[in-house]
């Protein structure tokens, strides 16, 4: 049995569902309850894939950052030393989604190797029309860069796949 | 009742049938000529009763009772027997009043309204008789049915508590105060972690605050204390540099090392970990996740940006993470108990020796999560600091060394000292065994022999008596210190006479040289010129030597002088016998007997008397028989050499001779002596 562990961060602004995507992931749960982290909540999930490189199994364990408000920055020390980021926006509020690409920067500028995905989050709150022309108009055709996903933590619409996704990607 | 009973008239009616109408509605003696009190119409007999009304109608039917016998009597007043059936009923009446059937069927159905009204009237009284059973009452009642009093007591009792506790306190106190400890424990068997919630705000401080406290109490005692246990204590502790507060907490909670965790420092990766087994094992991958995390926040908060301040220590409860770090990883140790100082340094001696071998080549700086490029050598590093925490491979801190000049110079001081040391304590033990030995030696344990040794000689001084006795010191001596030359100065000192002794040796001599010649010598002992003098009769001439060589023998005899009375006459001689005998001696004929004869035949004008004398020995019929026959024997003797007996007369006395008494010898008093008559 070879477990692989890999560090990953959720990155974005201040209630997006950072703690909430990974509360679907992790606990299979979803609250409507909002609870600002503070500092760092880190979780764990094993991750069972199919055998690449002799590996059995992929040990993901997520950094949940404390999420970033106009007062406050993300600590740039706690992206160190992880192999991918989730960047999370929420599609109701358009500044989350404009600071993606402030949260790329960062992620980026300490981990240049690094893999990126990108959430927009909360679609249950979208018809399929406004998700259809959100996912048309975001494009981020650079490297290491994978979505944008249309995830929902509520109805679990891609959260399973944007986690797997993220995690083959850190371990090509 | 009273009515009925003290009544001197009675009647047939029974007491029972009384109650039975007084209980029942409208049952009345037919006949009854005076319906005084009206019938209770519909209401019942206990609330006919309730009312004085009923005390009223039953003294009433009494005294109807009464008036009907009267009338009866006097209906029929030719009817003689009706006077002899008054007692006759009277009895029957008390029999019936006595009869607890008859009374509790009466009483029965009337009992709780009696009760009740008594109570209504007067509660006074009714309260001592029930409180003489109500103990009683509430004992069977709780045995009968447990369910049904508790139900009923239930909601008196909190509030009979309260109630308590407020005017009584120290009584409730004391009653539960035994109970506390066993439902405490109960109450932690039902249910743990409400007790620890209920108790964890005090506790935590009060422990702490006691253990505080007493750790300071120990800390200053050892620090008062300037024994020479403590001293060393303290010295020792201060070379390793640890206090003595610090001492007793280690010695109080053994330090261990559960866990030790390699952690890739960027990423709080866990590179490698080792548990001690049995324990509950720590999440590795969180703990190193939110140590990294916390170590990150504390590196972000620190207040001086120029250099990296490192978290080092974490403490929880009774558990301490301890982490060293270094450049890529860190070693993060979850450690139980007060870490000894040699910890830290075991901690950065694994942590050197990690990144001295496996720090090349990127292992630590990019890894990736992937275990399988982790070389078994990490673990095994690790693990010795599980197993052995405090055990230096290289110690790099070096002790201070002795001072080895002093301590070879105290061994060069050490050594000749000792051995004089050994030698004078040897020298001590033989003359101890020598002195025991003279000590254990009758004859030389009276004289004061003194032992002492110089080099390889035993020297023995003092003094003894006899050449003797100097040279059993000196055997003695060697037998128990062979090795050892002998120098024997013992001095062999006469020692004084003692002057009885030498007299009385004198005198017993004396006295058998007086005997042997026939004559009565005695002796005085002269001390200041160790002189012996003799005085007595003439003994022949060359006897004179023979005496005085041996009375010179005596030890403390110098000289002798003899006083003797010149030569002596012939009948101052004194011829002895032996006793019981009148048998003449053979030199006692020719050394007195024949001079006699010559004296006399010389003056024939002498006569002489012969006196018989005899010793206090013999019975006196006997000596008295003796005496005069030793006279005779002697004359007879006389008259064959040749002397007329005329001239010769004869006597005998038991008594001794003249000169002589009792105490003297008894040969002395067997003689015969001579008295010139003319």
């Amino acid at each position: 049995m070879v477990t692989v562990s890999k560090k990953i961060c959720m990155v974005g602004d201040f209630g997006v569902g950072k703690t909430s995507l990974i509360r679907r992931f992790v606990d299979r749960e979803f609250s409507d309850r909002y609870l600002s982290t503070v500092g760092v909540k880190i979780s764990r999930k094993v991750v069972p894939l199919p055998p690449i490189d002799d590996i059995d199994e992929l040990k993901l364990l997520i950094w949940d950052l404390e999420g970033q408000t106009k007062f406050k920055a993300i600590t740039p020390t706690y992206l160190q030393g992880s192999s991918g980021v989730l960047v999370v926006a929420d599609v109701t509020r358009s500044e989350t989604i404009s600071h993606i690409e402030d949260h790329l920067q960062l992620f980026f500028g300490v981990n240049p190797q690094g893999w990126v995905a990108i959430a927009l989050n909360k679609t249950d709150l979208l018809d399929s029309d406004e998700q259809t022309y959100l996912q048309n108009s975001l494009q981020f055709n650079r490297p290491h860069i994978l979505g944008p996903y249309l995830t929902s933590a509520k109805s679990g619409d891609n959260v399973d796949q944007i986690f797997t996704t993220l995690a083959k990607k850190m371990l090509d | 009742m009273s009515t009925v009973t003290e009544s001197p008239q009675g009647n047939d009616f029974a007491l029972g049938e009384l109650f039975q109408f007084l209980t029942e509605k409208d049952v009345r003696p037919q006949g009854h000529p005076v319906a005084a009190a009206p019938a209770p119409a519909h209401n019942g007999v206990k609330s006919a009763l309730a009312t004085d009304e009923a005390g009223e109608r039953l003294r009433q039917l009494l005294l109807d009772l009464l008036d009907i016998e009267a009338q009866k009597a006097k209906a029929n007043p030719e009817n003689s027997e009706g006077e002899q059936v008054w007692p006759l009923r009277l009895r029957q009446l008390e029999r019936q009043c006595r009869d607890p059937r008859v009374m509790g069927q009466v009483i029965f159905p009337i009992f709780a309204v009696l009760l009740q009204k008594k109570i209504a009237q007067s509660p006074e009284e009714i309260i001592p008789a029930l409180a003489l059973i109500i103990d009683r009452v509430i004992e069977t009642r709780s045995l009968s049915d447990r369910t049904a009093l508790s139900k009923v007591l239930a909601t008196v009792i909190p509030g009979a508590i309260s109630k308590q506790l407020g005017e009584a306190p120290n009584e409730v106190i004391q009653a539960i105060a035994p109970a506390m400890g066993k439902a405490i424990t109960e109450q932690v068997r039902l249910d743990r972690d409400a007790m620890v919630d209920a108790l964890y705000p005090v506790i935590g401080n009060t422990i702490s605050k006691y253990m505080g406290e007493v750790v300071s109490q120990i800390n200053d005692r050892v620090e008062q204390t300037f024994s020479l246990k403590g001293i060393v204590r303290r010295l020792s502790l201060r070379w390793q540099g640890i206090s003595d507060a610090e001492q007793i907490l280690r010695d109080a909670i053994p330090f261990r090392v559960q866990a030790v965790f390699l952690i890739h420092k960027n990423s709080g990766l866990v590179i490698a970990d080792v548990q001690q087994s049995g324990a509950q094992a720590l999440e590795a991958d969180m703990l190193a996740g939110m140590l990294t995390a916390i170590r990150s926040f504390a590196a972000e908060c620190s207040t001086d940006p120029r250099h990296q301040s490192e978290l080092t220590k974490i403490d929880y409860e009774d558990f301490q993470i301890i982490m060293e770090v270094a450049g890529y990883c860190y070693i993060a140790a979850v450690t139980q108990g007060d870490p000894p100082g040699n910890f830290s340094i075991k901690l950065r001696q694994t942590l050197s020796s990690i990144i001295l071998n496996h720090g090349y080549g990127g292992l630590l700086e990019q890894f990736d999560g992937d275990t399988r490029r982790v070389p078994d050598s990490i673990p095994q590093l690790l693990r010795e600091l599980l197993v052995a925490p405090t055990v230096l491979e290289k110690p790099k801190v070096r002790r201070r060394p002795l001072p080895v000049g002093l301590l070879i110079l105290l061994i060069l001081l050490g050594i000749p000292l000792g051995w004089v040391y050994y030698r004078h304590w040897q020298k001590q033990q033989v003359i101890l065994a020598v002195d025991e030995a003279i000590a254990t030696t009758p004859t030389l344990a009276l004289y004061g022999i003194r032992p002492r040794i110089q080099g390889e000689t035993l020297i023995l001084t003092g003094k003894v008596p006899s050449p003797d006795l100097r040279e059993e010191a000196g055997t003695v001596a060697l037998e128990v210190a062979p090795k050892f030359v002998l120098d024997n100065q013992l001095l062999t000192v006469v020692a004084p006479p003692d002057p009885e002794a030498i007299a009385a040796e004198a005198q017993r001599l004396t006295q058998s040289f007086g005997q042997m010649l026939g004559t009565m010598l005695t002796s005085r002992y002269d001390l200041p010129h160790q002189q012996l003098i003799v005085e007595g009769g003439a003994i022949a001439p060359e006897q004179i030597t023979p005496l005085t060589e041996s009375l010179r023998q005596i030890p403390g005899v110098q000289s002798v002088i003899l006083t003797l009375n010149g030569d002596p006459s012939p009948t101052a001689q004194r011829l002895y016998f032996n006793p019981n005998s009148t048998v003449i001696a053979p030199q006692e004929q020719t050394q007195k007997l024949e001079p006699l004869v010559a004296y006399l035949q010389a003056n024939p004008n002498i006569r002489l008397q012969i006196i018989g004398h005899t010793d206090t020995s013999g019975t006196e019929k006997i000596n008295q028989r003796l005496a005069p026959e030793r006279a005779e024997v002697v004359k007879a003797a006389l008259v064959q050499l040749g002397i007329n007996g005329d001239r010769l007369a004869i006597a005998g006395t038991i008594a001794p001779p003249p000169q002589v008494t009792e105490s003297d010898a008894l040969w002395l008093s067997r003689c015969v002596r001579f008295q010139v008559l003319n």
